[in-house]
C-alpha cells in the first residue's frame, strides 16, 4: 500500500487566507476577527520558522518517547 | 512511498527500508520556489502530484512522474500551481489552481480537457485547500467567491450553483447525496445537491481547517478556536451540534485527521501523535518529536512527516497488552 506524506506549513496557509479575507472587505466584526486570527496565525507561523531553524542546528531526535518499533528515519532536507 | 516536501523536491523511498529510490527537484523548472501540499494520485504506474509557487508570478505544476524512474511523463502548467489535493474520477483527473480555477486534465497525456474559473482574483493565492469532489457524474467545486459549484464532469457545464456566504476553506467531502465543507466564517456545511437543496450549517468556533473526515455517524475538523491553536472536533452528521473537542498541547498540527484501523490520528505541535476513537476517547498516544505534519498509514506502520523535514517510519503498539 502506497503511502503519502505531505508537508504542511498550513498555518501560513491560512494566515494568508485570513489577510485575503479581511482585505476584500467583510463586516466589520468579522473583518476585526478574522484580522486578529491573521496576525496570530502570522506569529505561530514565525515560531514555527524559528522552530525550524533551531531544529535545524541539531541532530534529529529519535522517537525516543514512541513506544513501538521505530523502523527507519528519512531526512528530506526540508 | 512518496513525500512531497516544502523544499521543492519528492522523494520515492522504499518504505521497508527508508532507502531513496529517487528525487525530482521541481525548481529546475522555474520560479523562486516550490512547495509540494496536497494529496496525489496514485496510479499503477504514476504518481501525480501538485506543486505550488505562492506568489502572483508564481509557476506551479502538475506533474506526472513515472513510479519506478521518476522521470516526468508529462507537466501541466497550473499558474501560480495548486495546493489542493488531487481528484481522480477514471481517466481523468481534477485540480484546483491558486487562481481559483477549476482543470480537468486527461490522466494519461496531462492534456487540458475543460476548465472552469470562479471569476475571484486571487490575489492573495488564498486557495490552499478547496479540492474538488466528483459525485455522479458532477464535479463539486467550492471557490474562494463563496459559491459552490456543480459542474458536468465530462464537459465542464455549469449546471447549477449555491451561494454558501463565505470563502470555502477544506476540501468538499461526499457523503450520502451530500458534501461537507467548511468556510471562513467558521461554519461547516452539510449542502445538498441540487440548486434548491438544503444548506445546513453549525457554527464551529473557529475557523475549519483540512479536510473534515468521516469516522463512524461523526465528522472530524481540526479548528482553529484561537489564532495559535487548532482543537480537534467531532460533529454529528446532521450538523446538530459537536460531541467532543479534543486539544492538544501545542495545538494540533498535522495537516488533517488520518483514519486507521477504525481510529482517528492526530500530531501536534509538540510531536505528539494520538488515537481517537469516534467517540473520543484516546486509545493510544506516543511522542515521536518535531512538529507534525503529515502521517501516511499502511497496515501495521505509521509515516510520520515534520516540520524540519525529519520522516520517522515506525510500529505503534496499538494493543494494550502490547504497551504494558
Amino acid at each position: 500500500m502506497t503511502a503519502m506524506l505531505r508537508h504542511w506549513s498550513f498555518m501560513g496557509m491560512v494566515a494568508l487566507a485570513a489577510a485575503a479575507a479581511a482585505a476584500a472587505g467583510q463586516p466589520a466584526r468579522e473583518l476585526g476577527r478574522t484580522e486578529d486570527l491573521a496576525r496570530g496565525l502570522r506569529a505561530a507561523l514565525d515560531r514555527t520558522k524559528h522552530d525550524r531553524h533551531a531544529a535545524a542546528e541539531q541532530p534529529s531526535p529519535p522517537p525516543a518517547a514512541a513506544r513501538g518499533q521505530t523502523v527507519w528515519r528519512y531526512e528530506t532536507g526540508g | 512511498m512518496f513525500i512531497g516536501s516544502c523544499n521543492g523536491v519528492v522523494h520515492a523511498i522504499d518504505r521497508r527500508t527508508g532507502q531513496a529510490r529517487w528525487k525530482y527537484n521541481a525548481l529546475q523548472d522555474g520560479g523562486k520556489r516550490a512547495e509540494f501540499h496536497g494529496n496525489p494520485i496514485v496510479t499503477q504506474d504514476l504518481i501525480v502530484l501538485g506543486s505550488d509557487d505562492r506568489s502572483p508570478e508564481g509557476i506551479g505544476y502538475v506533474y506526472a512522474f513515472e513510479q519506478t524512474t521518476g522521470s516526468v511523463r508529462w507537466k501541466y502548467r497550473a499558474g501560480a500551481g495548486v495546493m489542493a489535493d488531487l481528484v481522480r474520477d477514471g481517466d481523468r483527473l481534477y485540480a484546483v489552481t491558486l487562481g481559483d480555477e477549476l482543470v480537468c486534465l486527461d490522466l494519461s497525456t496531462g492534456r487540458p480537457l475543460w476548465r472552469f474559473a470562479s471569476g475571484w482574483v486571487n490575489e492573495g493565492m488564498t486557495n490552499v485547500a478547496a479540492a474538488p469532489a466528483v459525485i455522479e457524474g458532477r464535479v463539486l467545486f467550492g471557490g474562494q467567491n463563496g459559491v459552490v459549484h456543480a459542474l458536468d464532469a465530462r464537459s465542464g457545464t455549469l449546471i447549477w450553483k449555491r451561494d454558501v456566504g463565505a470563502r470555502v476553506m477544506t476540501p468538499l467531502v461526499p457523503a450520502a447525496s451530500a458534501v461537507y465543507f467548511g468556510t471562513l466564517n467558521q461554519r461547516i456545511h452539510r449542502l445538498d445537491l441540487g440548486p434548491d437543496s438544503v444548506d445546513a450549517q453549525l457554527e464551529l468556533g473557529g475557523v475549519p481547517f483540512g479536510p473534515p473526515t468521516l469516522i463512524g455517524d461523526s465528522v472530524l475538523l481540526l479548528v482553529y478556536d484561537n489564532p495559535d491553536t487548532a482543537t480537534l472536533k467531532s460533529i454529528d452528521l446532521p450538523l446538530k451540534g459537536v460531541r467532543w473537542v479534543r486539544e492538544a498541547r501545542g495545538g494540533w498540527s498535522s495537516a488533517r485527521a488520518y483514519l486507521w484501523h477504525g481510529n482517528a490520528l492526530v500530531g501536534s505541535g509538540h510531536g505528539k501523535i494520538t488515537a481517537f476513537s469516534p467517540n473520543g476517547s484516546e486509545e493510544w498516544s506516543d511522542t515521536v518529536g518535531g512538529v507534525i505534519r503529515g502521517i501516511g498509514v499502511a497496515d501495521d506502520v505509521l509515516y510520520v512527516g515534520t516540520l524540519k523535514g525529519t520522516v520517522y517510519a515506525y510500529r505503534p503498539f496499538r494493543t494494550r497488552k502490547e504497551r504494558h
